[in-house]
């Protein structure tokens, strides 16, 4: 790997977020979900593809190529934006992505329907021709932190996606891409003015909408469709499913706020510790309860997984406890009348593509 | 005309500045007055105060996106501002006795520039920079005529 800080330098990111933050955070924590999964799964080919393109991976495994790359790039395109690979981008933007907004850095990316890795604006003749057989029944795809649009491509080699499941039953899919670092309700706002230009936009009439979010993701579903205003197209979504979605906080991001005990006891969330100052608005709001209005008309469909053993108890799916994930606690019950669904023995990334988990949204969106 | 230039609004409102000053923070109404905008509400607790950010939604026919604003000023009965931070302009509202009633101002001073999404949204998606200026000075103008008409109602 060539000199991280200078790479860093290269793209104008303050030295504090230099390689201390970012590398070895990012590092780190991929090195322990490897393992972990690495451990549970079997041999190093088993390991999921999206673990390395996911929430720590993607930066790490990117980062010598890809910022080297993207130093280069950004020195002979200036401000026209570096060609990083966007799931490096996207972890780098969970982790700081608020200040690269602030800064106006090229390293910032608008929130976007994404196809084959592109942007596509939202106007008539940009998704006619993105989607060609565009059907009525819209169903948006909402990434978590520091992802991008292909995490629900997860095990897309061994099983048929989410997407092409609902696909099949005359659903379109539409991904969308975030900067994951910006505050949820943010993000949300984005999102409720972006869904509104599509639905207008749409090739076809739109009858009925569906949001699905990953972690992160259906935060970012409820902030936008609870948003108010004179929009439209919040009353055609019948159903937000929320795959592992940190509803009443995160561990991580809760012990980052607690100073950082239970950060050292295990070795996924150790490396989280160092980015406690640094950490962005989106992690931030995972700290907390954020108080997200739910809409009458929506059907809440809330997915679970936990694994095994003592990171299973402590940590749930790794990065999301069941009660979180379902809204309830001691005292509260966000959701009393949601349908849930639990995922025994798998991981955060292992949502993305369960066969329980397909057979439920063929029953709920039928 | 183009967007280089201060936009200012004004209206004589027969209403005391509290009562205009009322009206004028109730900020989840400023979407019933102002034509450009769908819904604005704050992003973080204790309301409005300085540095509040307050997450709007905007519409102009076919065109919606998202701003952000952060409030720079709260002097009740006086003056209220914020900086609209995806477009690079500040928004200020000032309140003077004027007999038994109210002038209330609504400027927009230069820009000190147009962010990369300020300068996309107005060059290609609003039909142009001085075209949007001129149409959100009609916008001001409405807005005020709005708060106007509800306070004095």
């Amino acid at each position: 790997m060539t000199n991280p800080v200078g790479l860093l330098e290269g793209l104008t990111l303050a030295p504090q977020y230099g390689e201390e933050v970012l590398l070895h955070t990012v590092r780190d924590t991929h090195e322990a979900i490897a393992k972990r999964v690495f451990g549970i799964l079997g041999p190093a080919a088993a390991v999921p593809r999206v673990v390395h393109d996911g929430i720590a991976g993607s930066v790490y495994a990117g980062l010598g190529a890809g910022l080297a790359a993207g130093s280069f790039a950004l020195k002979a395109a200036g401000a026209g934006g570096p060609r990083l690979a966007p799931s490096v981008q996207s972890a780098i933007a969970g982790v700081i992505g608020d200040r690269l907004r602030d800064e106006d850095h090229p390293m910032h990316f608008e929130m976007a329907v994404r196809m084959r890795g592109e942007d596509v604006s939202a106007d008539r003749a940009a998704l006619t021709a993105a989607y060609p057989r565009a059907t009525g029944r819209v169903a948006v795809f909402l990434h978590g932190l520091c992802e991008t649009e292909a995490v629900f491509n997860f095990r897309a080699e061994e099983h048929p996606t989410y997407a092409q499941t609902l696909g099949a039953d005359g659903w379109t899919p539409v991904f969308v891409r975030f900067n994951s670092g910006l505050s949820i309700r943010e993000n949300g706002a984005a999102l409720a003015s972006l869904l509104q230009s599509v639905l207008e936009a749409w090739p076809v009439p739109v009858d009925r909408m569906t949001l699905v979010g990953h972690s992160m993701g259906g935060l970012v579903a409820r902030a936008a469709t609870g948003i108010g205003g004179a929009l439209d197209w919040p009353a055609r979504v019948t159903d937000i499913v929320c795959l592992g979605t940190p509803h009443l906080g995160a561990p991580l991001a809760m012990q980052a706020m607690h100073g950082g005990r239970l950060l050292k006891v295990l070795p996924e969330s150790a490396a989280f510790g160092r980015i406690i100052d640094h950490r962005s608005l989106g992690i931030r709001d995972l700290e907390s309860v954020l108080d997200l209005p739910n809409a009458d008309h929506v059907r809440y469909r809330l997915v679970s997984a936990q694994m095994k053993g003592v990171a299973g108890v402590l940590l749930g799916d790794l990065l999301v406890r069941r009660g979180s994930a379902y809204g309830r606690s001691r005292t509260s019950e966000l959701f009393p009348r949601a349908e849930v669904v639990h995922l025994p023995d798998t991981h955060h990334f292992g949502l993305l593509n369960h066969p329980d988990v397909h057979d439920k949204l063929k029953e709920w969106l039928a | 005309m183009t967007a280089d230039r201060e936009l200012v609004a004004e209206v004589s409102i027969a209403a005391s500045p509290d009562q205009v000053w009322a009206a004028l923070t109730d900020l989840k109404r400023m979407s019933d007055w102002s034509p450009e905008l769908v819904a604005m509400l704050p992003l973080k607790r204790g309301g409005l105060r300085q540095n509040q950010w307050y997450l709007g939604i905007n519409r102009r026919k076919a065109v919606v996106w998202p701003t952000r604003n952060v409030v720079t000023v709260v002097d009740p009965g006086k003056t209220l501002a914020w900086d609209t931070t995806t477009s690079g302009s500040r928004w200020i509202y000032e309140l003077t006795h004027e007999g038994s009633g109210t002038r209330l101002t609504q400027r927009r001073p230069v820009p000190r520039r147009l962010t990369r999404i300020g300068s996309l949204v107005a060059g290609t998606m609003l039909g142009g920079k001085e075209e949007h200026a001129d149409e959100l000075e009609d916008g001001m103008r409405r807005t005020l005529e709005g708060i106007k008409a509800a306070v004095e109602r």
